[in-house]
């Protein structure tokens, strides 16, 4: 089983980390990635939204002094465009209820029925980023930002899984261009086949007998 | 491997290699370069010796997992870069970057009755890269004879290891294989491992786990494409052969860190003999067999006509993010060949009793779990409302007595909770939900366990004697080894008859 090649974000991969001084966390992908975000969505439903009110939180220090790709071409900072293709939403009762909270109340365990119900289903949203022409190997590199808004906003932003002091609106900006490395431990790295499909009904060819057997 | 006069003398090496899985050559921690690693055969009143040798090293980190020091503050007047460094200093002196702590380990022997104290099963021991450390474990006398197994118990690694396989099983011969019928019967070990790979590096992801929605349970921090595999002993659907009318006895284990196996084999019931090591009186029949995360079933199957038959998981809500886990093929049942008959067992062993003492104690442990990150990265479970603390002494009891323990589950996910050293017997399980057929020997009284998973938001009360020849430090946790990892674990010292309450170790 796999996540058909898709990196998936979700609530906790936000800008604006509260838990982090507020700063967000450099999110590498490659050109032209398939992007999923799954949000908390009941009882809110989340509503895109695009430039000029969405922009990349303040730059991450690297890419902002690191310079151009090459000698006279664009900042690595340059926008790259997200086509959103698609949405859908899958149940999730109660899966989010908020639990005891010993970091905003030290040592004090909250009863089941006084906390935050949460939400009861999450909505899927599917993007593509854009790689931009073939023979440009700058295009489709630099940052790129996913924007979303609750609407209505909730009373309490625990609900959509965000600390309560938190703004309510779900900003997402990604370093594109710059593939995760593994460091490896200087092993040999794998290729990169597609993962093989699983089917319900097998009839792949036979394996050996189990060793133990 | 099996032991020779009353001794079973070997060394693991938990090596980082290559691991060919289906189609895909992935680079994963092995034990002996196996997946999974080598069986090991005693029996009871043996001595078990595993020399265990860390030869790990750090696979799977995302390049920008580090780089977090790098990012701007949003308040000026507040240098996150050098709150981070701190930060990062700090651990590193504690031994606890994700750096240092996957590649950290131990090992811990999954239901064998043994000593918790040096050199037995010690999950408090850290083991750093190219340490070596000596086992030995006093098989007790009385040990059933069944399955257990053994895995990295390092706190707060378990789940990273456990995603790329490290685990093996232990088979403890006795009693039960004297029952003329199995005695007869071809025999096979079958581990279950679920890997979490990334999709580009074919290593297990180096970072946070967030639960998420879809095939794949958990993301990473930073995320990365990533694929699920559920290997039978390191094969993809594999092909297991049987003859018609032949019986075959399987032992099965899910050594899988999240998922819960809810086994089926189209066309055919299983004889269960046996849960968690322990073997029954007589068999049962089971449609399906329901295995949470370390539950092991013993059972004989017998097959019918000749054909291929699928051995699945079926889709199971184990309360996980975005609904039930999906379909799950496993294996291929193959059965052709000459017609034979079996013979099957009407009567097996005497199981074990639990010793006609009055009830000294009863305790109530409250499990409950946050998804969201919204109290910072990744997951918090928590026990009572509190996170694990490995100073602390959560339960202290005495040997050589009976208590009876409620475990509640204010969580809809489902926690397999389990307790090391001693097993179990469940006396009553509420809040199943309706509608849910899985619960079959949960609801058997008189079966041992040493892992059972509590129903979403319900509870059940187990009693358990602690035998009077096993005393020290241990924990109990949930056997969701992400949830063990993020603090939904507790220590339990059991002092020595007469010597309650001690208040340390």
């Amino acid at each position: 089983m796999h996540n058909q090649g898709r990196y998936v974000f979700n609530q906790q991969h936000r800008d604006n980390l509260s838990w982090w001084n507020r700063t967000w966390l450099p999110q590498l992908v490659p050109k032209g990635a398939l992007l999923e975000v799954q949000l908390p969505s009941d009882p809110v439903r989340w509503i895109p939204y695009g430039e000029p009110d969405c922009q990349p939180s303040p730059l991450w220090d690297v890419a902002e002094i690191s310079g151009p790709w090459y000698p006279g071409g664009p900042p690595r900072h340059h926008r790259v465009a997200v086509q959103l293709e698609g949405q859908h939403t899958v149940p999730n009762p109660e899966r989010y209820r908020e639990s005891a909270n010993p970091y905003e109340l030290p040592g004090v365990y909250i009863p089941v029925e006084k906390r935050v119900l949460g939400s009861s289903a999450i909505t899927i949203f599917d993007y593509q980023l854009e790689p931009g022409p073939d023979d440009d190997y700058s295009a489709g590199r630099g940052l790129a930002t996913i924007c979303l808004r609750p609407d209505p906003i909730p009373d309490d932003v625990r609900v959509l899984g965000f600390p309560p002091d938190t703004p309510p609106n779900y900003v997402l900006t990604l370093v594109v261009g710059v593939r995760q490395a593994s460091l490896g431990g200087g092993l040999p790295p794998t290729p990169l086949p597609a993962p093989p499909e699983v089917h319900p009904g097998p009839d792949v060819p036979s394996q050996p007998d189990d060793p133990h057997g | 491997m099996s032991s020779e006069n009353g001794v079973l003398d070997y060394a693991l090496n938990m090596v980082t290699l290559p691991v060919p899985v289906g189609e895909r050559q992935l680079t994963l921690n092995t034990f002996n370069g196996q997946l999974p690693g080598p069986a090991l055969r005693v029996r009871p009143g043996d001595n078990l010796r595993l020399l265990l040798t860390n030869q790990m090293v750090p696979a799977g980190i995302p390049t920008n997992n580090l780089a977090y020091c790098a990012s701007t503050p949003a308040d000026p007047h507040y240098d996150t870069r050098l709150a981070c460094l701190q930060d990062l200093w700090k651990k590193l002196l504690q031994g606890k970057t994700p750096l240092q702590a996957f590649v950290y380990t131990n090992i811990h022997t999954h239901g064998l009755q043994v000593s918790p104290n040096d050199p037995g099963d010690n999950v408090f021991l850290r083991l750093e890269p190219l340490a070596q450390h000596q086992y030995s474990y006093n098989i007790p006398t009385d040990q059933p004879a069944g399955l257990y197994w053994y895995h990295p118990h390092y706190h707060p690694s378990t789940a990273h290891q456990g995603w790329q396989g490290l685990a093996g099983p232990i088979i403890v011969e006795g009693d039960i294989d004297a029952v003329p019928e199995i005695a007869e019967m071809r025999e096979r070990t079958i581990v279950i491992s679920e890997l979490w790979i990334a999709d580009d590096s074919g290593e297990t992801p180096y970072s946070a786990l967030l639960p998420i929605a879809g095939d794949v349970s958990y993301d990473s921090m930073p995320a990365v494409p990533s694929s699920m595999y559920f290997p039978l002993n390191g094969q993809l659907i594999p092909d297991i052969t049987i003859q018609p009318g032949e019986a075959q006895r399987w032992r099965v284990l899910n050594a899988g860190p999240d998922r819960f196996i809810w086994l089926h084999v189209e066309g055919h019931t299983m004889e269960q003999i046996g849960t968690d090591g322990t073997p029954y009186h007589t068999p049962r029949s089971r449609p399906h067999i329901m295995l949470a995360p370390a539950n092991r079933a013993e059972f004989i199957i017998k097959a019918g006509e000749p054909g291929r038959y699928r051995i699945y998981a079926e889709a199971y809500d184990q309360g996980h993010p975005g609904g039930p886990r999906p379909y799950l093929p496993l294996a291929t049942l193959v059965v052709r060949g000459k017609r034979v008959n079996s013979r099957m067992p009407s009567t097996l062993v005497e199981p074990p009793r639990m010793p006609n003492l009055p009830v000294v104690r009863r305790r109530t442990l409250v499990f409950s779990g946050d998804i969201t990150g919204r109290n910072g990265l990744g997951m918090q479970m928590l026990i009572d409302g509190k996170e694990y603390d490995h100073m602390r002494i959560d339960q202290e009891v005495e040997a050589g007595t009976v208590e009876e323990w409620t475990m509640v589950n204010e969580d809809v996910s489902q926690h397999p909770i389990h307790i090391h050293t001693n097993p179990f017997q469940v006396i009553d399980v509420q809040g199943i939900p309706p509608g849910d057929t899985s619960w079959l020997a949960e609801r058997e009284p008189g079966v041992w366990w040493d892992t059972f998973r509590i129903p979403p938001r319900g509870r059940y009360t187990l009693r358990t004697y602690f035998r009077p020849d096993v005393t020290g430090l241990t924990v109990y946790h949930c056997h969701l080894l992400p949830h063990e990892d993020r603090s939904m674990m507790g220590n339990l010292l059991i002092d020595p008859p007469g010597a309650y309450p001690r208040g340390k170790p």
